[in-house]
């Protein structure tokens, strides 16, 4: 029998500074492979951010008279979205994203823990769409660690190389042009094997995605005739969405049946536009579908939920 | 707020993580290093070969390249013992009939300055009228044939062959080789190589290499800026001696000074004394017709009579091949009858006769000979006090070869043999060539 449930509530350490602190403690070892990859450029976008993200939510929530509980999820969003930047993406660019994902994305639904989009998606999809020419030039891990020039007048000018002349273990380790944070999948993995530990996120969302993704890809496959499913799935960067996007509990349901149910929609929402496009529009556009929808979805469950208990009141 | 035990928790898994991340990505980068240098010379042989075989290619790192116009991109192509063969440049030019970009790449061979080849770039933007016909045709004219080049214009005396060397008497063909039997302070132990062909010495090689197996070659480290001499990098003045020494063909007349330095060849500035010595001894060889495998043979010999062991196992031949010995605490291995220090061959053959007394008079003298007086003068390599006309801001007097280009083409011709020009003077630049 459904019925809402009554103070007082069971207390947990569990809380929203608890899970965004382990959310910024997966977010490690792809940091990591940033940093060694691209250097101090991706050590400065980084921490640029994160720490920019944090103060535009301060401000915002300073400026409207709001104070909500402090918690680590504005410098997550601000990580999640610079690793989502090409390497050379120049600072006023990141700023721009982060500005519209704090300021905008986020304050206007309420602020910190009120969005219903994610903010790290929605800066991005917004810096792909303003600034599409940064998007073209992928720079090669390991080379211009200490290059800092692109903070500033962005691309070097590298011309992207075809994936398929990369070897498999180079795929696996990220030893390929792509974002700052998506292109190694051991370092995404091991990312989610911590939050899984830690019990912050279900496995059945990202599993749902991943798993749903993994089976359209196959059939695919065995349609057209390739084997591009574990390519794609290396490469393409929507470990990155399964295991730091689409466990975001501001802006996507982490209960059971519901979550499974926003996976599979993410991953047919990828799968279909596989089809289209590539790169970021890939990664960011299911996931803020997603969102949109669930809130839709989220609307109708607890309209109907409240509905059913009237109904019952009224009987008893 | 998180609790005290938690933020001690997290810090430690923080710390935890981001150790066990950076170890697992540095296992990454040692566990792929050698499939992506594999791939990476994978795509150069793919896209240079047509220009300049070679083992594999280096890219040059030269501040140079950022600021010089035209130039995009140089690669070293080397042999699989890491002995230069050439340069592969990229190079972007106007063609003028559209204003378009185009990009070539020209290959060069780092010994003769002959163009090795010649094809449009793989990431050329395709946007200009040039066709790829129309490079095949500069190139079919240019291919082997020095660079610089100058169009529409016939020259009877273009054939290298024209060219008069000196000669000195009694060379016998093959490829010669010496080396210091002692290291230097550095620990470098000098090589110098040489081939000699039809009685001309053709190539002059003059590198060292270390004790230190770990240190590089003196002309990679030199490149690298890690061994620093006054003047032009080593291996720049080291190329430079080379050439002045295949364009006079005797070590005489490089006019070293008592103080083991030349004043006449522009650019060099170190001691050439190592490098004088070891091609009389290399010339003293072709004469004896003692070549390099002897010499390698008889050092390897006189090692194992040392020690009494077989040189391999002593670890003294390091990954090209040499024998990186240093005799010095051995002043006795070398020492020959009434305290005559021997050479290699000395040693090894037993053989006393005197290669070494050959009348330099008797080379005849290509090369002009300098104004300057003294006795210690005896070669000019540049001069530029008879600059003439020029192409691509190339002295016509430099121009190696001439070529008729391409029939009624006249601007399709200047814009390609421009950007083989401007190949050349980025190597010069760069290697300070004479070509």
């Amino acid at each position: 029998m459904n019925s809402r449930r009554q103070a007082p509530f069971i207390h947990t350490e569990k809380n929203t500074v608890y899970i965004s602190a382990a959310h910024l403690l997966a977010l490690i070892p792809v940091m990591a492979v940033a940093i060694v990859y691209y250097g101090l450029r991706a050590l400065i976008l980084i921490g640029f951010c994160a720490v920019l993200f944090e103060l535009a939510d301060e401000l915002c929530s300073y400026v409207r008279g709001v104070h909500k509980a402090r918690d680590l999820n504005s410098i997550v969003y601000g990580i999640v979205l610079a690793l989502l930047l090409p390497p050379d993406t120049p600072l006023y660019i990141a700023a721009i994203g982060v500005l519209f994902a704090s300021v905008v994305c986020r304050q206007i639904s309420g602020g910190r823990g009120s969005a219903f989009l994610n903010p790290a998606a929605a800066g991005r999809l917004l810096i792909r769409i303003l600034f599409a020419s940064n998007e073209g030039a992928l720079a090669m891990p390991g080379e211009g660690r200490t290059y800092l020039r692109s903070l500033v007048h962005g691309s070097s000018g590298f011309e992207g190389v075809s994936l398929s002349e990369f070897y498999r273990a180079e795929l696996l380790t990220g030893r390929f042009p792509s974002f700052l944070g998506t292109s190694c999948a051991v370092m995404i993995l091991a990312g989610l094997v911590y939050l899984l530990a830690k019990r912050i996120c279900r496995f059945y969302l990202p599993l749902s995605y991943i798993g749903m993704l993994t089976v359209l890809l196959f059939i695919k496959d065995v349609y057209t005739g390739t084997s591009q499913t574990g390519v794609f799935l290396i490469t393409s960067g929507v470990l990155f969405t399964g295991v730091y996007l689409l466990t975001d509990e501001e802006t996507i349901i982490p209960f059971g049946s519901v979550s499974i149910f926003q996976g599979f929609m993410c991953s047919a929402l990828t799968f279909l536009m596989s089809f289209k496009t590539t790169g970021i529009d890939l990664l960011v556009i299911p996931v803020l579908l997603t969102g949109v929808m669930t809130g839709v979805l989220n609307y109708i469950v607890i309209t109907f939920r409240v509905s059913e208990e009237e109904k019952l009141r009224v009987k008893s | 707020m998180l609790s005290r035990d938690n933020v001690i928790r997290f810090t430690v898994e923080a710390v935890l993580l981001a150790i066990g991340s950076f170890l697992l990505i540095v296992l990454g980068i040692i566990g792929t290093n050698g499939l992506e240098r594999a791939r990476v010379q994978e795509g150069y042989r793919r896209e240079f070969t047509a220009v300049l075989a070679a083992d594999m290619y280096q890219p040059v790192q030269s501040d140079l390249i950022e600021g010089y116009s035209g130039v995009t991109e140089v690669y070293e192509g080397l042999d699989s013992i890491g002995n230069p063969l050439g340069f592969v440049v990229k190079v972007q030019v106007t063609d003028h009939s559209t204003g378009n970009p185009i990009r070539l790449l020209v290959g060069v061979d780092y010994n003769t300055a002959q163009l090795t080849g010649l094809v449009r770039a793989s990431d050329d933007p395709r946007t200009s009228a040039i066709s790829d016909e129309q490079v095949a045709t500069i190139l079919e004219q240019t291919i082997g044939q020095q660079i610089p080049v100058a169009y529409g214009v016939t020259d009877e005396n273009t054939a290298s062959d024209d060219v008069t060397t000196g000669r000195l008497p009694g060379l016998n063909d093959g490829i010669y080789y010496a080396q210091t039997l002692s290291a230097d302070r550095s620990g470098y132990i000098d090589y110098v190589e040489m081939s000699i062909e039809n009685g001309v010495i053709t190539t002059v090689q003059w590198d060292a290499f270390n004790t230190d197996m770990n240190i590089k070659n003196r002309r990679e480290s030199s490149l690298d800026g890690v061994y620093e001499v006054q003047g032009l990098n080593w291996a720049s003045q080291s190329y430079i001696l080379c050439h002045a020494l295949m364009d006079v063909q005797n070590p005489d007349l490089l006019a070293m000074k008592s103080d083991g330095t030349t004043d006449i060849i522009d650019g060099v500035t170190v001691n050439i004394r190592t490098f004088v010595n070891l091609c009389i001894e290399c010339i003293e060889n072709s004469r004896a017709g003692f070549d390099k495998d002897m010499y390698n043979a008889g050092l390897q010999e006189i090692i194992d009579e040392l020690f009494e062991a077989d040189y391999e196992s002593l670890g003294v031949v390091n990954d090209d091949g040499n024998i990186v010995f240093s005799f010095e605490g051995y002043p006795g291995v070398f020492l020959g009858p009434e305290g005559v220090r021997l050479n290699v061959r000395q040693k090894i053959t037993g053989d006393m006769t005197d290669y070494s007394d050959f009348d330099s008079s008797e080379a005849e003298l290509s090369v002009e000979v300098s104004g300057n007086s003294g006795n210690e003068d005896g070669v000019r390599v540049s001069d530029t006090s008879f600059e003439q006309d020029s192409i691509d801001g190339i002295p016509m007097t430099e121009i190696n070869t001439y070529i008729e280009g391409i029939e009624g083409q006249l601007r399709q011709t200047s814009d390609i043999v421009t950007a083989v020009n401007t190949a050349y003077r980025f190597l010069k630049d760069y290697l300070h060539w004479m070509a």
